[in-house]
């Protein structure tokens, strides 16, 4: 176990910079817009200042953040507050014959929150499911079976060439 | 590319460059300890007018390269002292959950949270301005100076001034108001400003913004020149001791792993000296406290993440 110390400035602009893009993506997964989306990233980094963990290597530093940034947005969604203001903001289905990346993103957002750390994971980081199973605690199968009932949610919306996946 | 819809959907929804520097703004305002890569003694009025006072109670500071004015590597000397990460973590989000109540204070009024033993989170009164040219009319009639050259291409995107506390505005331009007890068990001790504080102007920033989103921050600040600094340097980065004309020390960083990679920073040292009061110190009583401090020196730092070397020397040599 390392020496665990409050990370400076420093530390924190250079962690930031090299992860900000992951985290923001898989909080807008969740959050849905930009601002809570702000707000989750915001919390992610600062529960990172207060954790003061030391890291492994950088693939473990960016699996403690994806992992902190999904609990960290469940647990805002989990507001009461929150959830009424989510029923209004639910994205609305539409019909289009060749989806956007915004129809696409749209899809993404409508899945339930339990698909969508993992689909994020294997389709954008390129994770295995082993691995995903590892971070996330959960059983393998259990990993493979959201990964496969995102894709069933998904598939009126996506091309043939990401069915193939 | 396989999978590239669902690529291409979740790149749609990247954040621009703007977006990252202002999360990143706003999460190292928490930091606690000068957002700035100074060490003074005293904590910063930073943009949101927002100050994180430490007393005994330090957070860690930058491990290495550290160099001085000069460009002289320096040690930190600074002690760490706290070693259980309870009461650090404690104490971390004691302030993040202050700063996001004194963030609501109106401009004119002083918050002082006392969210540890020694410990306060204070929103320094201030004032921001619409425009550049009325921040620098206000600079202007307490003497002090803004670049008259500004970049093309960048506008103004907000800037402002924090006070000190005046002998006058402390001895009779403080009006107690209630106590905001919190649910996070430390109370907010709130005064309003009845005298004309604004004059009274402790440091100042502007910020500016091209289509690109690259930024342009100017800070000021007043010190001591007795104050010891440090600045933060990285192995792949430069620094460069230059000289600027009515300044005693000048000093450029260029460092690729900040969030601005130009920096430049100088101090004009003996001025005449003032004697201004804290809002804040490190006592145990959270009260407003009159320990006169002695200032006769202006630091100054100037970053952008785009505008190198020349281009903010160019605007340090406009002050006026």
């Amino acid at each position: 176990m390392g020496l665990s110390l409050p990370r400076t400035g420093m530390d924190i602009e250079a962690i930031y910079l090299r992860h900000v893009d992951t985290v923001y993506r898989l909080c807008f997964s969740f959050m849905k817009n930009q601002w809570d989306t702000e707000d989750a990233v915001q919390t992610t980094f600062l529960k990172l200042m207060a954790n003061g963990k030391v890291f492994e290597s950088a693939e473990h530093e960016k699996a403690w953040l994806i992992v902190t940034a999904s609990n960290t947005c469940k647990n805002l969604l989990k507001s009461p507050q929150r959830r009424m203001a989510d029923i209004d903001s639910l994205p609305q289905k539409t019909d289009h014959a060749a989806p956007s990346p915004d129809h696409t993103l749209q899809a993404i957002l409508a899945l339930p929150d339990r698909y969508k750390t993992a689909l994020y994971l294997y389709y954008y980081e390129g994770y295995p499911t082993k691995e995903i199973a590892r971070l996330l605690r959960r059983p393998d199968s259990t990993i493979r079976n959201h990964l496969r009932e995102a894709r069933a949610l998904l598939k009126d919306l996506l091309t043939e060439e990401d069915h193939e996946i | 590319m396989k999978y590239k819809q669902l690529m291409a959907a979740w790149d749609s929804a990247n954040p621009s460059q703007a977006d990252k520097d202002r999360m990143l703004n706003t999460i190292t305002q928490h930091i606690a300890q000068p957002k700035l890569r100074f060490q003074p003694r005293r904590a910063l009025a930073l943009a949101l007018a927002l100050v994180l006072v430490l007393g005994a109670t330090a957070f860690a500071l930058s491990e290495g390269g550290l160099i001085n004015w000069f460009g002289k590597k320096v040690t930190d000397n600074m002690p760490i002292p706290i070693d259980d990460e309870e009461v650090l973590a404690t104490i971390q989000a004691r302030a993040q959950q202050a700063k996001a109540l004194i963030e609501q204070a109106p401009e004119d009024e002083l918050w002082i949270a006392e969210i540890w033993e020694k410990t306060q989170i204070v929103s320094a009164p201030s004032r921001s301005f619409a425009t550049p040219e009325a921040l620098a009319a206000h600079l202007a009639s307490a003497d002090l100076a803004f670049p008259a050259h500004l970049p093309p291409g960048y506008s103004y995107d907000s800037g402002g001034i924090s006070a000190y506390l005046s002998k006058n505005t402390a001895e009779t331009g403080l009006l107690p108001l209630p106590d905001q007890q919190t649910e996070y068990g430390f109370p907010i001790k709130k005064y309003r400003l009845t005298t004309d504080y604004a004059a009274d102007i402790d440091h100042w920033y502007a910020k500016f913004i091209d289509d690109k989103g690259n930024v342009l921050s100017l800070t000021c600040f007043r010190d001591s020149h007795s104050t010891q600094f440090s600045f933060n340097t990285s192995a792949s980065g430069e620094h460069e001791v230059l000289t600027i004309p009515a300044m005693s020390e000048a000093l450029y960083i260029r460092n690729e792993d900040s969030r601005f990679e130009h920096s430049l920073n100088f101090r004009q040292t003996g001025l005449p000296r003032l004697f201004i009061y804290q809002w804040y110190s490190p006592r145990e009583t959270p009260d407003v406290h009159f320990d006169p401090n002695s200032y006769d020196s202006l630091v100054y730092q100037f970053e952008s993440n785009a505008l190198g070397k020349d281009s903010l020397l160019e605007i340090a040599n406009s002050l006026q």
